[in-house]
């Protein structure tokens, strides 16, 4: 029992025996020491021809995930911003949050396109929920980070540079923290919506977590030397 | 099913305080040097810490620039953008440094990184040693 409740997909497929369980659970199934490549997704590059000594000749390629496609609308961000609100494994309901959250920002973008009078001001409304999206990802995203360094048996948080990585998943986390500030009574992507348009506008509770720690770090200016 | 405590049971009888006392340290079969002598597969990775500081001058540039204007980022553009290149720069100077050493599998001072040297022990292992040997 303690597999099923490990893993929500199969506790689905134990629930309702047509669905399907096709998530690796755990661990990767790409021996490291066979040199496995990446798959590739974008369309014109699989259309190019190969040159002789394309390492794609002779190197061991990784299977596509399911969510690759090349389509218009395929979003590397929103995917990792939906693995990012997974819990469990259960990627659906993760999806249907995203995508419900994008929907939100459109149908309010919407209102106030509607409710705007003058032909300047309904310019200036953005109505794609994908370009607010990432315009949001982009506000949120800090500058620098603060590391703790031990020097002389004092600690000081010393301000280093930040991987790119590292700081989408920052902003995601601010994102998502500031969206779970809410009543009881209203729903996660009602929220999300909200949060992601004040964003866009650096507004709102993410932006200013951001800026906290832009001023914590300023405030730790002189630390900067120090060794990390 | 059978019940693997009942087996365990029955090897020893369990006297009431057993546990209260601590178990006594029984190392005779697990001591290093009685064990066959055979190379690991793995160096220590020890001293391969980077410690280069790079950007110190951008980052305060931008932290001042930053106080001055509330932190409004947008009226920083040019900082910002002085201190990304500076990363960049940074960044394409590393990559620069990783590929000569796959390349050549030299470093500046001529010898095998561990990093390196860990990758290719594990692409291929020491042969293992047959009991014959000892």
């Amino acid at each position: 029992m303690s597999i099923i409740f490990k893993n929500a997909c199969l506790l689905r497929q134990f629930i309702n025996p047509n669905s399907l369980c096709l998530t690796q659970i755990r661990w990767s199934r790409y021996d490291v020491r066979s040199n496995y490549l990446e798959p590739t997704i974008d369309k014109k590059e699989l259309h190019s021809p190969l040159s002789e000594l394309d390492e794609r000749r002779y190197r061991p390629i990784k299977a596509a995930l399911d969510e690759h496609n090349t389509l218009l609308n395929y979003d590397p961000l929103i995917k990792r911003f939906t693995r990012h609100l997974m819990k469990k494994g259960n990627k659906n309901l993760a999806r249907y949050v995203t995508e419900m959250a994008l929907e939100n920002v459109k149908i309010i973008q919407l209102k106030k396109y509607h409710k705007a009078e003058t032909e300047e001001e309904k310019s200036r409304i953005e109505l794609n929920p994908r370009k607010i999206f990432s315009q949001a990802v982009e506000n949120c995203k800090p500058l620098l980070i603060l590391q703790k360094v031990v020097r002389g048996g004092v600690m000081y948080e010393v301000p280093i540079p930040v991987m790119p990585n590292y700081q989408t998943y920052k902003a995601f986390y601010w994102l998502v923290e500031a969206a779970k500030e809410k009543e009881r009574n209203t729903r996660i992507w009602d929220s999300l919506a909200r949060e992601l348009i004040d964003a866009s506008n650096s507004e709102g509770k993410a932006v200013r977590k951001k800026i906290e720690l832009h001023r914590t770090c300023e405030a730790n200016r002189a630390y900067a030397h120090y060794r990390w | 099913m059978p019940r693997l405590t009942d087996i365990e049971f029955a090897k020893r009888v369990v006297s009431k305080f057993e546990n209260y006392a601590r178990r006594p340290a029984y190392r005779g079969i697990f001591r290093r040097d009685l064990l066959p002598k055979a190379l690991n597969n793995t160096v220590s990775t020890k001293g391969r810490v980077s410690q280069e500081k790079p950007c110190i001058s951008a980052i305060s540039l931008m932290l001042v620039c930053l106080e001055k204007h509330d932190y409004i980022q947008s009226r920083c553009s040019t900082e910002i953008q002085q201190f990304n290149d500076c990363m960049k720069k940074f960044e394409a100077k590393k990559k620069a440094k990783q590929n000569v050493e796959e390349k050549g599998l030299l470093s500046g001072r001529g010898r095998i990184q561990p990093d390196r040297l860990n990758e290719f022990l594990s692409r291929y292992p020491q042969p293992r040693e047959t009991p014959d040997q000892y």
